[in-house]
C-alpha cells in the first residue's frame, strides 16, 4: 500500500507545476491590469506603470513565472496585491473554513444519499422508490445558489431558526452544507440505486439468499459492499463538485472560504491570491483523492492487490 | 453490520437533541451598544489616501477625522480646528485643538496636517481634490497654527477637507510603517480605534478612551462583508446588523414597510451617462452622437433598467450640486436619428459594439438600448467583460460607447465634472481644450455668482456637443433597523456613522 501512496504523491508533483503553469498563463494572459486596478480610474498612465514596474509586472513572462516557481519551491507563494500579506497566510485563515464546509457536505451527501438508494433500490418499483427519484431528479436540477436562498428565506426568515449568512459557529454549518450537498445526495441515491441493483443480479447473491441469509444481511453485507465501488468514485467526482459548490454558496452565506476569496482575488486581479488558492486547492484535492484510492482497496482486496501490482511495476 | 432498530432510534434522538441544542443559541447575540453593519465587499485597504472605494470610507469615517465638518444646512463647523481663516485667496491659516491624540498615544500636531496634506496632494484618489496645495509653502507657526498654501485658488477647498478624503494621519507612524501594514491597521484620531480585521469576514472597531469629544453611541463597531444584495436584507430583516449598505431595488419596498426596519434613500450626488470614445472616427462625427441619442426613449428605458429608482438626466450634473442647470432631456425621435444617419452617410445602417461589465442595471440597460438602436438601423454588439478588464480597457481608450457612472464625492461641480478634463485617461477623450478652460475657470473663483455662471456655461456647452449623452440620477438606499437614529441619507454614498444615536 505504502509504494501506491508514494507513487501518488509523485505523480502529484508534476500535476501541480502544469497546473501552475496552465493558470500563470491564464493570469498573464488575461486582460485586466493589476495597477490600473489597484490606482482606479483617476491615475495617469505614468503612475499606473510605475506601479507596474514595482510589481515586476513588466518583466518577459518567463521571467516571471520562473521567479514565481522559485518561490513556491521555497514555500513561498509571494504577497497578495491588496493587503501586502503573505499569500500563504490569507489560505491559511481561510481553508479550514473551506476545507470544513466541503468535508462536512460530502459526509453528510453520503449519510443521506446512500442509504437513500440502499432503500430505494431494495423497494424497487414502490412509491418509496418512486419519491426518492423524483427527489433525486429535484436535487440534481435545482440550482445550488436558488437552493441556498430558498434555504434562507424558510428557515433563517420565517422560522428564524438558523442564522442567514455568516460563520460563527456551528449552526452557521447546516444551511450552506444542506445546499451544498443536495447534488450530491441526488448522485449518490441514484448511483447506489443503480449498482445495487446491478449486484443483487449476481450468484453470490443469491447463494447468499440460499444459505438462508435474512434479507437485511444479504443486502448490507454482500450486496452493498461489492455495490460501493462504484460509488467510491462517484465520491472523488463528487469532491470537486462540492469545492465548487462551495465557492458560490460562501458568497451567498457570506463565509470567508477560498472559495470567495479567490473569487475576490480574481474580480481584483489579485495575480499571486489566485495562483496560490488554485494550488492549495488542488493539492487538496488531490489528497483527498489520494485518501479515496486507498478505500478502495480498504473495500476490496481485488482492486488492493490490482493497484499494488502495477505501483510496484511488475 | 447489523443494525438495531433501537440503535438507530437512539442515535437519531442524541443528533435531533445536538442539532436543536445549536439552533437554540442562535449566534450574534445582540448587544446595545454594538453597531454592525454589513457591506458590498470588503475593503482593500483602510489606507484613506490609498483607495476610492465607499466600503472602506464607511469604515475609516470613525477611525479617521478631518479638520472640519460640515452640517445639513452646509454649513461648515470645527472639527480638528477649532478655526480657519482665508489669509488671501490662496492661504488658509488653521487653529489646531491642543488635546488630540493618535491612537498610538501620539499627540497631533500641526507637522501631522502638513503631512496629511502632502498626502493627499500626491495620491492619485485625492490628487483631483487636493492637487491645489502647495505643500512646500505652506508654514508651520506652532504645534497649533498652521498656514496652508494653495497654488492656486481653488473653490471646493473646504468642502474637501471636511468630507472624508480629508482624513487626518500621523507623521510618525506613517513614516515608520508600510503603506500596506497601515491599510491593515489604521491609526487615527477617531471615536473608534481598529480592533480585528477577519479576512472574507469582518472588521471590528472598538471606543479609543482618550478620545478627545463626545464618546458615540455605540462602543463596539463591526462591519460585515456580504456581496449578495438579498442576503444582506435578510440579515436586516432577521436582526443579524443594523445597518445594510446597497440595498437591490427589488428590496427597497421590504425595508421601508418592514415593522423593525426603515429605508433611508434617496438621490445620490451621482450621473449615469452613456459615454461615447470620441477619439474613435464613428463617434467623432457629432451627427452619429446625435442620432444615437434621439433613438433612444429616455423616460421609458431609465424606468425600466433602474426599475423605477432613478429620474431621467436632464444635464450634466446631479441638481442636487451647485450650479446645475436643466437642459433637457434629449428628445427621443427616431425619424430624426435615421435622418441623421443617413446624412452621416450611414444610410445602410451602422454596427456598433457596446461594451460593458456585469451588474444588474449594465445588463439590462445593455438589452433596452440594443433595442432602441436597431428600430433606427443600428446593430449592436454587445460584449460584457469583468469590471478589471473593463476599467483596463477604459483607461486604455478601448471602449466605444459605454454607460458610466459618476458619483461626486464632494457637492461641489468640480468633483462632480470628474470625468471631462482632458487629462483623464478614461474613455470620454473629448479632447476639447474649451471644456478644461471652463473647469479650470469654475473651480479658480471663490465668487458664487461667477462660478454658476461658469459652469452653467459649461453645461450648456457640454449640451451642444453631446461628447457624452446624460441618461439618469440614479437613487441609492441603505436600510436600518428602527433603533437607529439620526442617520440620514448622505448623496456621496460615505454616512458619517459618529452621528448615530440608538432609539430608547
Amino acid at each position: 500500500m505504502h509504494k501506491l501512496i508514494i507513487k501518488r504523491l509523485l505523480i502529484t508533483l508534476p500535476m501541480l507545476l502544469g497546473l501552475t503553469l496552465i493558470v500563470f498563463t491564464m493570469l498573464y494572459f488575461s486582460p485586466g491590469d493589476p495597477a490600473r486596478i489597484i490606482l482606479g480610474d483617476t491615475a495617469s498612465e505614468e503612475e499606473v506603470q510605475a506601479l507596474r514596474e514595482k510589481m515586476g509586472l513588466n518583466e518577459p513572462f518567463l521571467h516571471q513565472y520562473v521567479s514565481y516557481l522559485r518561490g513556491v519551491l521555497r514555500g513561498d507563494l509571494g504577497t497578495s496585491y491588496q493587503t501586502g500579506l503573505p499569500v500563504t497566510a490569507e489560505i491559511r485563515a481561510r481553508l479550514p473554513v473551506t476545507a470544513r464546509l466541503a468535508l462536512l457536505s460530502i459526509g453528510f451527501a453520503m449519510v443521506v444519499g446512500i442509504p437513500l438508494g440502499v432503500v430505494s433500490a431494495v423497494k424497487q418499483n414502490t412509491w418509496i422508490d418512486n419519491l426518492a427519484r423524483i427527489l433525486s431528479l429535484l436535487g440534481l436540477t435545482m440550482p445550488s445558489f436558488w437552493l441556498a436562498l430558498l434555504l434562507v428565506l424558510f428557515f433563517a426568515v420565517r422560522l428564524g431558526w438558523l442564522p442567514p449568512s455568516g460563520m460563527y459557529g456551528p449552526q452557521y454549518y447546516i444551511l450552506p452544507v444542506i445546499s451544498i450537498s443536495t447534488v450530491s445526495i441526488a448522485t449518490f441515491a441514484r448511483m447506489t440505486r443503480s449498482s445495487l441493483l446491478e449486484t443483487v443480479r449476481h450468484d453470490y447473491v443469491r447463494t447468499a439468499r440460499a444459505k438462508g441469509l435474512a434479507e437485511k444481511v444479504v443486502v448490507l453485507r454482500h450486496a452493498l459492499r461489492n455495490a460501493l465501488i462504484p460509488i467510491t468514485t462517484v465520491v472523488g467526482m463528487q469532491l470537486a463538485s462540492v469545492l465548487g459548490g462551495a465557492v458560490v454558496n460562501e458568497q451567498i452565506f457570506a463565509i470567508p472560504g477560498v472559495g470567495k476569496m479567490m473569487l475576490d482575488a480574481i474580480k481584483a486581479r489579485n495575480y499571486p491570491l489566485v495562483q496560490g488558492g488554485v494550488l492549495v486547492l488542488a493539492l487538496f484535492f488531490s489528497l483527498l483523492n489520494l485518501g479515496l484510492d486507498i478505500l478502495y482497496g480498504l473495500l476490496d482486496p481485488r482492486i488492493r492487490d490490482e493497484i499494488e501490482n502495477q505501483a510496484g511495476g511488475y | 453490520m447489523r443494525l438495531s432498530t433501537k440503535r438507530v432510534l437512539v442515535s437519531t434522538l442524541v443528533l435531533l437533541m445536538v442539532v436543536t441544542s445549536l439552533v437554540g443559541c442562535k449566534g450574534g447575540a445582540k448587544q446595545d451598544r454594538a453597531l454592525t453593519i454589513a457591506l458590498p465587499g470588503e475593503p482593500q485597504t483602510l489606507d484613506p489616501y490609498a483607495h476610492s472605494n465607499q466600503n472602506g470610507f464607511i469604515c475609516t469615517t470613525l477611525v479617521f477625522e478631518p479638520l472640519i465638518k460640515k452640517d445639513d444646512n452646509g454649513e461648515f463647523y470645527p472639527w480638528l480646528a477649532t478655526e480657519w481663516e482665508f489669509l488671501d485667496d490662496t492661504t488658509l491659516r488653521f487653529k489646531l485643538r491642543d488635546d488630540v491624540t493618535f491612537h498610538d498615544g501620539s499627540k497631533f500636531t500641526a507637522e501631522d496636517v502638513l503631512y496629511s496634506l502632502a498626502v493627499a496632494a500626491e495620491s492619485s484618489f485625492t490628487k483631483n481634490l487636493f492637487g491645489c496645495l502647495d505643500i512646500a509653502g505652506s508654514v508651520i507657526h506652532d504645534p497649533t497654527t498652521i498656514d496652508v498654501k494653495l497654488k492656486y485658488a481653488y473653490a471646493p477647498i473646504l468642502e474637501a477637507l471636511a468630507s472624508h478624503r480629508g482624513a487626518m494621519i500621523s507623521k510618525a507612524v506613517y513614516e515608520a510603517s508600510s503603506r500596506e501594514e497601515l491599510g491593515r491597521k489604521p491609526i487615527g484620531t477617531g471615536p473608534m480605534r481598529f480592533a480585528n480585521w477577519f479576512a472574507g469576514d469582518r472588521i471590528e472597531l472598538e471606543t479609543y478612551q482618550n478620545y478627545w469629544g463626545e464618546p458615540l453611541a455605540f462602543d463596539k463597531f463591526t462591519a460585515r462583508f456580504i456581496v449578495e444584495a438579498a442576503s444582506r436584507s435578510i440579515e436586516l430583516e432577521t436582526g443579524g446588523v443594523d445597518i445594510a449598505f446597497d440595498l437591490a431595488p427589488a428590496d427597497w419596498e421590504r425595508i421601508d414597510k418592514g415593522a423593525n426596519t426603515q429605508l433611508i434613500g434617496g438621490k445620490t450626488h451621482g450621473i449615469s451617462f452613456l459615454c461615447f470614445n470620441n477619439s474613435m472616427p464613428l463617434f467623432s462625427d457629432i451627427r452619429v452622437r446625435k442620432a444615437l441619442a434621439h433613438a433612444l426613449d429616455l423616460e421609458s428605458l431609465v424606468k425600466t433598467v433602474w426599475q423605477g429608482q432613478a429620474d431621467v438626466a436632464d444635464s450634466y450634473y446631479s441638481p442636487n450640486i451647485f450650479g446645475y442647470k436643466k437642459l433637457g432631456p434629449w428628445e427621443y425621435n427616431p425619424e430624426k436619428a435615421k435622418a441623421l444617419l443617413m446624412e452621416a452617410g450611414y444610410a445602410d445602417g451602422l454596427d456598433i459594439t457596446y461594451i460593458t461589465y456585469e451588474s444588474r442595471v449594465n445588463l439590462a440597460f445593455a438589452e433596452v438600448i440594443e433595442n432602441m438602436w436597431k428600430q433606427v438601423g443600428v446593430n449592436t454588439t454587445v460584449q460584457v467583460v469583468d469590471l478589471a478588464t473593463f476599467t483596463t480597457m477604459n483607461n486604455n481608450g478601448e471602449i466605444p460607447v459605454s454607460l458610466m457612472t459618476n458619483t461626486a464625492v464632494i457637492p461641489d461641480p468640480d468633483a462632480a465634472l470628474l470625468a471631462w478634463p482632458t487629462h483623464r485617461t478614461i474613455s470620454l477623450r473629448h479632447n476639447d481644450g474649451h471644456v478644461d478652460e471652463l473647469l479650470e475657470k469654475g473651480k479658480m473663483s471663490y465668487d458664487q455668482e461667477e462660478r454658476s455662471a461658469v459652469y452653467q456655461e459649461l453645461q450648456d456647452y457640454l449640451w451642444s456637443k453631446l461628447y457624452t449623452l446624460p441618461v439618469a440620477y440614479p437613487k441609492s438606499a441603505y436600510g436600518a433597523s428602527s433603533r437607529i437614529e439620526n442617520l440620514p441619507f448622505y448623496p456621496n454614498l460615505c454616512p458619517d456613522l459618529t452621528r448615530i444615536r440608538f432609539a430608547e
